[in-house]
């Protein structure tokens, strides 16, 4: 599993614990347009310090930096992994 | 509603076939159609007469909630930002300068009391010196958002909300505690409008920061918006108005269909509202709240079942009144072309107290979790995943919260003195610690025990659950220092039979 599709899946997850089913294209604003919340927020945070060890202390933490697939994809690219 | 443009949807529950097929057949039912799914009706609204219609229909439904000034400054605003979108951040500015300058939206009274104390009260003239405050606070703001812009690694501009509430703190002591005389009022004439627009200037030194940050003028203009706001900003700071803004005409339609929907639907819970009030006051006498909490502070209190019917109905009022003034604030945040979610949605329906709190005052849980519960949370305890998001909920729910809560309510401090109206606080300061600790109770249980699949267990019972302790909580929710703890408990204790 890529990078972007362990990231799709990980927010698919978040969405279906909220209940939404619904589509999400990668474009897609996740925290904004209240599909998911501060606490989902959270989790994202968690999860990209984990798997991936990005520092949010010394990046500074803004929900839109993990609005979309997209906007999280380019975060993890700027710490450094690779994405296809 | 559809989330896009706005509402906060709810998270389904978790629950059995059974319970899914009763919770989507009342979750579909509408009151309201959903015009802005309506092509035709999108379409047409982004014509002249679908714009001028829309905004005549619009001006009276708020005219059912406004008087008549606030609904032609607000009208107009919308009305200029609808045919001009380009310009829409210069007349929101416009609007809000207009607004600030028709008179002032928080409490002046403490003013009077200090000016007396000190016997000046005769010889300031208080409205020339408001006045001077305000504009005052305004340059102050403009001077730190340029500061801050320029120098974003200075000191106090990394930890721009910790600089800002030191500062306040000091002026704050300065004035009720060292300074005295005309220089005294003085001070205290700063500190008022300070407190009311601490976290629209918190959001907008924070906001000067970022790369596409607003100018100067343009985050006056969200410092308590025309449409309205507490000392909570509603929706935030600037950052969040270009995030939401309707970049193209379609969205703007549906974002204004949406607008007039949320309207209406402030105008149906106005109504209930008032029912309620009349079928539990009227025709069933139950006291209100404060009635019935006199009752047991004097010693001669009411049945403990009234007490609860008390409690409950001021519970229901509360949500009401909220429901209504902040759809009604986000309406016109919508009609003027923004995309911001309600402040409050389906707060019955939480199965968490933090669910609650994200579904009854949105726009307050993310001014807590914005400045206090996210740098908390990612600075301290990283290896400790539960103790760290225990840290960042006591910081937001418990130390933010009762920051906000003492400077909002500064009078008492100038009424009273720093120190007892300090030690009056006792009671909100205990709420503060026990919604913290039950925030963070519900947070740890959910992690611990996965739900049972019966429908009953997750949707109603949790519900039931959230609501019995929100009750219970807003018993110490109590700000006005007039009553002490003791009779804070005894009124709980006779809740359930006990005393009294």
């Amino acid at each position: 599993m890529d990078t972007r599709q362990k990231l799709r899946a990980y927010v698919e997850k978040l969405l279906n614990n909220n209940g939404d089913t619904r589509e999400f294209s990668d474009g897609d604003s996740l925290l904004l347009s209240g599909r998911l919340q501060s606490i989902d927020a959270i989790e994202i945070a968690l999860f990209l310090e984990q798997e991936y060890g990005i520092d949010f202390s010394a990046l500074g933490f803004d929900e839109v930096q993990i609005d979309s697939i997209d906007r999280i994809a380019s975060l993890v690219e700027q710490s450094g992994k690779q994405i296809p | 509603m559809s989330s896009l443009t706005g509402s906060t949807p709810a998270p389904a529950a978790k629950s059995s076939p059974q319970g899914s097929a009763l919770l989507r057949r009342v979750a579909g039912f509408r009151l309201i159609p959903a015009i802005d799914t309506y092509p035709r009706w999108v379409a047409f609204a982004q014509t002249t007469l679908g714009k001028v219609l829309l905004l005549t229909f619009f001006a009276a439904g708020l005219r059912l909630r406004l008087d008549p000034m606030t609904c032609l400054v607000i009208t107009a605003t919308v009305g200029a930002a609808t045919f001009l979108p380009d310009h829409r951040r210069w007349f929101v500015t416009g609007g809000t300068l207009v607004w600030a300058v028709m008179g002032s939206w928080f409490d002046w009274s403490a003013l009077g009391y200090v000016a007396e104390r000190n016997g000046v009260g005769g010889a300031l003239n208080l409205p020339n010196l408001q006045a001077a405050a305000v504009a005052a606070v305004f340059i102050f703001g403009a001077l730190l958002i340029g500061l801050a812009r320029r120098h974003p690694q200075a000191l106090p501009f990394r930890r721009p909300v910790l600089a800002l509430v030191i500062f306040y703190t000091v002026l704050l002591v300065l004035a009720s505690s060292v300074l005295s005389g005309r220089i005294g009022v003085g001070a205290w004439a700063l500190v008022i409008p300070l407190g009311a627009y601490f976290w629209f200037l918190a959001y907008a030194v924070v906001d000067a920061r970022a790369k596409d940050g607003d100018s100067v003028g343009l985050q006056l203009g969200t410092f308590h918006p025309f449409w309205g706001s507490t000392t909570t900003p509603l929706p935030k700071g600037a950052a969040y108005l270009r995030r939401v803004e309707c970049k193209d005409a379609p969205a703007l339609a549906v974002t204004q269909l949406k607008a007039l929907k949320l309207l209406v639907w402030a105008c149906i819970l106005n109504i209930a509202g008032d029912l309620f009030v009349l079928i539990a006051h009227v025709e069933l006498h139950v006291p209100s709240y404060k009635e019935a909490f006199k009752s047991v502070a004097a010693g001669a209190p009411f049945p403990w079942y009234v007490c609860w019917l008390s409690l409950i109905s001021a519970f229901l009022e509360d949500v009401l009144i909220l429901s209504v003034w902040g759809h009604t604030v986000i309406a016109c945040c919508r009609m003027a072309g923004f995309r911001a979610l309600r402040n409050t949605y389906r707060p019955l329906a939480a199965t968490t107290i933090a669910e609650f709190w994200n579904r009854y005052y949105f726009y307050f849980k993310e001014l807590l979790v914005d400045f206090f519960f996210y740098p908390a949370f990612f600075r301290y305890f990283k290896g400790r995943k539960r103790l760290r998001m225990a840290v960042a909920t006591f910081m937001a729910a418990g130390l933010g919260n009762m920051f906000y809560h003492f400077t909002r309510d500064i009078g008492f401090v100038a009424q009273m003195g720093l120190w007892p109206a300090v030690k009056g606080f006792q009671v909100y300061a205990f709420y503060c610690f026990a919604l913290s600790a039950a925030i963070i109770a519900s947070q740890l249980r959910n992690r611990k025990h996965p739900s049972s699949s019966h429908w009953f267990w997750t949707s109603v019972s949790p519900r039931f659950g959230v609501l019995f302790s929100y009750c219970l909580l807003m018993v110490f929710a109590d700000t006005d220092r007039t009553y002490s703890i003791s009779v804070h408990f005894a009124f709980l204790l006779h809740l359930f039979g006990i005393g009294a």
